[in-house]
């Protein structure tokens, strides 16, 4: 018997030349599915679980992640920053933790891999990317309990199984695909700064302004000026680099530039009866759209699948890659923070009076605001005086073996060794002079982390049918062993800045550290089914975690789902309408572990130092009974298939959290600002709907569209003694039971008081009678918006004539606000940075002057004591958003088929542009958070590609 | 036959390869808590623990705290603002700014590990305590004045100077104290000044029957929590008191010895000089970083701490080279400095060619002497109080000629010329209810001692966390 996965299974007879056509799964309504500990026949799969189209998977060549986006109801993708490399969030069914992991679990050829704690965080870093795309076979993302939870622990989030390509029986097949292309910043109009004379006029205003304010007439020492119009006229030119000239530089071409795109995949796959074989080697290079950011993957893979005799059967598959990126120090956790040196920043404290280049032809060393000199001089420099650069170097290999042994009674065992290996080297370099570096008189500094993890599965699996019953059923037993080793040395005070290597510098810092984790398992599982018309389903996962106390690390997870496929009954026999209609339910529990590798253990940090001495000090407190977080899931869909041609699929979903590994705060007074507790609740509950149809099928031109859209709903259930949480930077987040996660929770802004001038905020937004305030930090709070949608969805519209092909993909979300982060510093900012920054353009013209002007912005005031600057719902806009995510057009060269396989040229453009976007110059693609970051944003991309086949 | 074997064998091999320790990981850079604290070696590096953890962090002493009421008069000057102790100096830290959070997190953290190392010799949890008596009392003193000058510190900060207030014994008015491990859930209420000033004597009164008195470089010591004993006296109103403990260390304390005119201007690049009480040893590895003091102080850092060249030290400095403390003026006007140019202070010259290496001194001798004087001008022997006086000066001053009397604004100006950028100006001014002028300021400049921006908010997030504190008057 000959079978892939995704194939439909022809038994054919032994005989010299083996010429087997397989039927692709497309044309066929029983697909199977990789599941947990197996594949299933969707036909009799009574879970949950959304398959990734085959040609889908690798839309996107750098990461996995990307190419979800918007393709798979119930599954959001967070933006990421638009740097190559750079990692990204991805939520299925809504948000299941609070402080702990709400990422999925990640199964590749079935065994689990990490993908944390693997870099410094300097710099954001995709682990995932690690795997070549163009490798992945299918993908499936397995969301209710009946799904996931023989992943038990690890499951909440939901589970995405990846199955890399294997060989397939027949000639040899050789591939070779291409693409190259531009990249480019997405939304194009952000980021655009005043020009000299708008900046001019308006630092003018906040100096005159502040002079009033602060009765400040001072000029220099002893010095006064007349008026504050008159202190203006003297102070402001000190902020120019040329206030009297006619120079008007565009710094954002500076920093931004078109990145390029490079992927070029060669494999060959091929095989007899008993030997089967898949290799590849990829490459792929992304320069970012930022000089000196950029992403380099070589990847090689062979899969090797054997028949040693009638009952067993091995294979092995080997992947390797090398991944390099280099770049910026970034916000990583996309959240607090704006790096002086961060392009963004560069570009913002830019002076616009400043020439990009000298009269000598040279870079101007001295044209931004503080201690900023040129990007020209500053990006891209892996050397230099102004040299600040981090870069990554990670390796993995991941080893895979299998066994499955055929035995008696209808018995197989099978057998899964797996061996994550994992390093990755980043090296950061301030040259002397740079602006981080000086004061260290310039600073090297290496990380290294070595991530090693075993993992053994044995699974003996049951299968029997008799008349109308058939059974599946499978015992086993998994452990998982992983070790990471962390190791860092830095120097300072460097004898160059041509020469970033340690030994250039005098040695500063060393240490290292080990953290171990391990997790035992045991499994079952039984499958049911009577007649291909009743299905039933139990599941049971017992598991055990180092990162618990001895005490409280067991525990069990389980589901139990049925399935009724109705149009296997007589009444709907033959009825065409009712193709086929499955009506499925699930129940059941899944797990989720802390992130700390101790989080329970009250801890002494033996890290310390003081003067030349040794110093401990308290460092975790004591918390033995933490636990795992329980979500229980319930899951209702229908699956309907209309005459063969649409197929829709329904599905209800509630899930709620409890135990909730949560990081409260605590009073600094007992010495802590947070702990770990279980404690609350989180509801998320939603409906998803998918459409496959295939609207027109005829010899020259076919058409399909594919459709998918969720409305979600997130809502916090219970908290400790029912009290309000607020976290965050500047507690800007609210938890309160009833409400969203990330709700914003901020003062509400008024608008700017025409006689006055200053910005103007209720006192009590809950109250309007108590009336409003210019002082921010006497502005009271109320929920100003949520950064989760409340619907999202995508559309995919496939068209084929005789041989081109077109397919565009266009996805929405609604109801979502983000945090516009760097709108707080360069939009909103009321004079607060003045002589650090430059302004938005959206502000010229449009703050206050004199009485009577009704503008948006209040009146600019250096070191404005107001603090109008501050978060407030200013800062929170509306993500709401209609985009074109993918556009593909293709041809088919005609070419004899003897000597060419397969011909395609393509062009694909990727983020093209925004069909409607509630607000205007912001890239409305944030991380999951809602926070819009100071990192490089998003961008679009434009590639030619090429795919050939022997 | 074989079949079943087989399976039994497979059976039993999956069952076997299950073992019980394998769960068991323990941390590699940190031990259990309980057991953490188990031996004198352990006690001594836990009191190390207290200086590591207030070394490194924004607020500490070596950080922004060590020139923190400087900042808030008219001395000093923002030369070029980076926004970062600039806040402080402007009067706008307001119940949302991170830097007061900063500080009231460090302060109670080092606390909270003061009272984890007080409880594990109060328990006998030190298995070879006995032995070794005199070295265990001696970090017992210390942890017990080093919570003196913590709660002492966070006073300073967030409660009112207990000599400018009519009631003392006002609700709410104090610390929320921390005196005993708390749970980890504590939600603490304000005591009022009164029992914070008394936990602070009590405790460094405790500390004198344990701690050692010889000198100890970079710990604290009899003379050093005896000296800061005398200091909560005087911010207590305590006059007398402040005078006898005053008067103790200066008769008392031998080793130590004012800094002479000669060598007044090198001290302050080394360590452990003659007049310093306390200072916490600050490494190369351990230091504040960027937001040390000597990196405000200098045109090279963050500029925002250099001299106000029309404030009165600037011009009294400048006009009297015949006083020693005028040779602390580090002139960096040179252009290169660019916008930072201009005088800055020149007591952190910064160790081991790095700025943020300086020893911040937190109680030095000259201190004493003046808190002498303050407190015998207030219990009426001004003679004695110019007697304090006039020993300094006469260590300062070229042709010093003695006074036969002074007044409380002439031992005031002391302070101010003797301890600039040493964390004393304004608080000093308050305590004897005269007001500062902050040209900075926003808002009202001159900062009269009752005014509510003279001490600093309590951290909302406290108040989020636990609704019955109770904030300062004022925010």
């Amino acid at each position: 018997m000959i079978s892939f996965i995704g194939m439909r299974m022809q038994e054919v007879k032994a005989q010299s030349v083996l010429n087997v056509v397989l039927k692709p799964e497309s044309e066929m309504i029983d697909e199977v599915m990789v599941v947990a500990y197996g594949t299933a026949k969707k036909s009799s799969f009574t879970g949950s679980a959304t398959a990734m189209k085959a040609g889908e998977i690798n839309t996107q060549k750098t990461s996995l992640v990307k190419s979800l986006d918007g393709k798979l109801a119930g599954v959001r993708v967070g933006g990421s920053t638009g740097d190559p490399g750079a990692d990204q969030s991805i939520l299925i069914r809504g948000i299941g933790s609070i402080s702990g992991s709400t990422q999925p679990l990640y199964v590749v050829d079935g065994v689990p891999i990490v993908n944390d704690d693997m870099s410094s965080g300097l710099k954001s870093l995709s682990i995932l990317s690690s795997i070549n795309p163009d490798d992945i076979e299918s993908l499936t993302v397995l969301k209710d309990a009946a799904a996931a939870s023989l992943y038990g622990s690890r499951a909440a989030n939901g589970v995405i199984i990846i199955t890399t390509k294997s060989g397939k029986e027949g000639k040899t097949r050789v591939a070779y695909d291409m693409e190259i292309g531009w990249t480019n910043i997405a939304v194009g109009s952000q980021w655009n700064m005043m020009n000299a004379s708008q900046m001019k006029e308006y630092y003018w205003h906040a100096l005159k302004n502040y002079s009033e304010v602060y009765g400040d007439l001072e000029v220099s020492n002893g010095v006064f000026a007349a008026n504050s119009s008159e202190f203006a006229d003297k102070v402001t030119p000190g902020f120019f680099y040329d206030y009297n000239g006619t120079t008007d530089t565009n710094w954002k071409k500076e920093v931004y530039r078109n990145g390029l795109s490079t992927n070029h995949q060669v494999s060959i796959n091929g095989g007899s009866d008993k030997t089967r074989f898949f290799t590849s080697f990829g490459y792929n290079k992304v320069k970012g759209i930022v000089k000196g950011s950029e992403f380099e993957r070589y990847s090689g893979r062979l899969n090797l699948d054997h028949q040693v005799n009638k009952w067993l059967k091995v294979g092995v598959k080997q992947m390797i890659s090398f991944s390099t990126t280099q770049g910026f120090r970034d916000q990583n956790k996309q959240a607090q923070g704006f790096g002086t040196t961060a392009p963004l920043s560069i570009m913002a404290s830019m002076d616009p009076t400043a020439p990009v280049k000298l009269e000598d032809g040279s870079y101007n060393p001295n044209a931004g605001l503080g201690k900023i000199s040129n990007p020209n001089l500053m990006l891209g420099q892996a050397t230099g005086q102004y040299a600040e650069t981090i870069s990554s170097d990670l390796m993995r290999s991941l080893t895979n073996f299998e066994a499955t042994v055929t035995l008696p009674w209808n018995f197989s065992a099978r057998t899964i060794l797996g061996y994550d290996y994992m390093n990755n080297k980043e090296k950061e370099f301030w040259a002397p002079k740079s602006v981080n570096g000086e004061s260290y008189g310039g600073l090297g500094a290496h990380y290294n982390y070595t991530n090693k993890v075993l993992t053994s599965s044995t699974t003996l699996n049951y299968n029997n049918s008799f008349g109308d019953h058939s059974l599946n059923a499978l015992v086993g037993y998994e452990v998982e062993d992983r070790s990471l080793s962390y190791m860092y040395a830095s120097a300072k005070s460097y004898g160059t800045d041509k020469l970033p290597e340690l030994a250039n510098g005098q040695s500063y810092s060393t240490s290292s550290s080990v953290y171990e984790a391990a997790i035992m398992s045991y499994l079952a599982n039984l499958n049911y089914d009577f007649a291909d018309k009743y299905y039933v389903s139990a599941s049971f996962r017992r598991d055990g975690s180092s990162r618990l106390a001895a005490d409280n690390r067991w525990a069990s997870f389980w589901s139990v789902s049925g399935a009724w496929r109705i149009s296997g009954e007589n009444f709907l026999a033959d009825n065409a309408l009712f193709n086929n209609l499955k009506l499925r339910v699930s129940y059941g529990t899944n797990g989720n572990l802390p992130t700390d590798y101790f989080g329970y253990m009250g801890q002494y940090a033996t890290t310390g130092g003081y003067g030349g001495n040794p110093a401990i000090y308290w460092s975790v407190p004591t918390n033995n009974d933490l636990s795992w977080e329980k979500s229980k899931n319930l899951n209702i869909g229908i699956d309907w298939n209309l005459y063969g041609r649409v197929s829709l699929t329904a599905e209800y979903y509630n899930k709620k959290t409890t135990d909730l590994l949560f990081r409260t705060p605590t009073s600094y007074v007992a010495g802590f600002s947070s702990r770990w507790q279980n404690l609350g609740e989180l509801k998320n509950s939603g409906v998803e709907f998918t459409i496959s149809s295939q609207n027109i099928v005829n010899r020259d031109f076919t058409w399909s569209t594919d459709f998918n859209f969720t409305h979600q709903n997130i809502e916090v259930g219970k908290l400790p003694d029912g009290d309000d949480v607020q976290y965050g930077d500047g507690n800007m987040y609210l938890l309160r039971e009833g409400e969203s996660m990330h709700t914003f929770f901020l003062p509400e802004w008024v608008g700017v008081n025409p006689e006055t001038g200053l910005g103007e905020f209720w006192v009590d937004p809950s109250d309007h009678s108590k009336g409003v305030t210019n002082f921010y930090s006497q502005a009271g709070k109320g929920i100003v918006g949520k950064a989760v949608p409340d619907w999202m969805g995508g559309m995919t519209n496939r068209f084929t004539y005789k041989n081109f092909d077109l397919s565009f993909m266009v996805s929405f979300q609604t109801g979502a606000s983000l945090f516009d982060y760097p709108g707080y510093f360069l939009t909103f900012s009321d004079g607060m940075r003045v002589g650090s920054f430059n302004v938005s353009e959206e502000v010229a013209g449009n703050y206050w002057k004199q009485p009577g002007d009704v503008v948006d912005f209040p009146k600019p005031i250096y070191s404005n004591p107001y603090r109008s600057d501050r978060f407030s719902s200013r800062t929170i806009r509306s993500t709401d958003n209609i985009r074109m995510r993918d556009i593909t057009l293709g041809y088919k060269v005609p070419v004899s088929k003897k000597l060419v396989n397969n011909l395609r040229v393509f062009f694909k453009a990727t983020n093209p542009f925004l069909i409607y976007c509630a607000t205007d110059n912001i890239d409305p693609d944030v991380d999951v958070n809602g926070y819009r970051q100071t990192d490089t944003p998003p961008t679009k991309s434009f590639v030619f590609g090429l795919n050939f086949e022997l | 036959m074989k079949k079943i074997y087989l399976t039994l064998g497979l059976m039993a091999g999956m069952a076997l390869t299950s073992c019980s320790d394998f769960l068991d990981k323990t941390p590699s850079t940190s031990l259990p808590v309980d057991g953490a604290v188990t031996t004198v070696f352990d006690l001594e590096n836990a009191v190390n623990g207290i200086g590591y953890l207030m070394s490194e962090d924004r607020m500490t002493y070596s950080a922004e705290y060590a020139i923190y009421a400087d900042l808030r008069g008219n001395d000093f000057a923002i030369m070029d603002s980076y926004g970062q102790s600039a806040p402080i100096a402007q009067y706008s830290l307001d119940k949302n700014h991170s830097l007061l959070e900063i500080a009231y997190e460090i302060y109670y953290k080092a606390l909270a590990n003061v009272n984890q190392s007080l409880a594990a010799i109060e328990n006998g949890n030190i298995t070879n305590a006995s032995g070794n008596e005199a070295q265990v009392n001696d970090l017992r003193g210390q942890l017990l004045a080093w919570r003196g000058l913590l709660h002492f510190d966070l006073a300073r900060m967030f409660c009112a100077i207990p000599t400018t207030v009519n009631d003392k014994n006002a609700a709410n008015s104090g610390l929320v104290l921390s005196n005993q491990v708390l749970p980890i859930d504590y939600k603490g209420s304000r005591s009022t000044l009164e029992e914070t000033y008394k936990q602070i004597t009590d405790d460094l009164t405790a500390a004198l029957d344990y701690i050692g008195k010889k000198k100890n470089n970079g710990y604290l010591n009899y003379w050093s929590a005896l000296a800061l004993r005398a200091r909560a006296n005087l911010y207590w109103g305590k006059d007398a008191a402040a005078l006898k403990d005053a008067e103790d260390v200066i008769a008392g304390a031998t080793g130590y010895s004012l800094y002479t005119k000669d060598k007044y201007a090198e001290v302050w690049g080394q360590a452990y000089t003659s007049e310093s009480l306390f200072e916490l040893s600050i490494t190369l590895n351990y230091n504040a970083q960027r937001n040390s003091c000597g990196y405000y102080t200098d045109a090279a850092g963050y500029p925002e701490c250099g001299f106000n060249q029309s404030g009165e030290l600037f011009t009294y400095l400048t006009a009297h080279p015949e006083d020693v403390r005028s040779l602390l003026i580090k002139d960096q006007t040179a252009p290169s400095y660019g916008s930072a140019a201009g005088y800055y202070p020149a007591k952190y010259p910064g160790r081991e060619g790095s700025l943020y290496v300086n020893n911040p001194k937190i109680i030095r001798l000259s201190e004493v002497y003046l808190i002498a004087a303050e407190a015998a001008l207030k219990t009426g022997d001004a003679a004695k109080a110019a007697g304090y006086v006039n020993t300094l000066c006469q260590n300062r001053i070229d042709g010093y000629a003695d006074v036969a009397s002074v007044t409380i604004d002439d031992i005031l100006w002391q302070y101010r010329v003797e301890l600039f950028a040493e964390n004393q100006y304004t608080f000093c001014y308050w305590r004897n209810k005269k007001s500062v002028r902050a040209d900075q300021a926003s808002g009202e400049k001159d900062i009269n001692y009752d005014d509510y921006r003279t001490i600093l908010p309590i951290p909302q997030r406290e108040i989020d966390y636990n609704s019955a504190l109770v904030q300062n008057p004022g925010y």
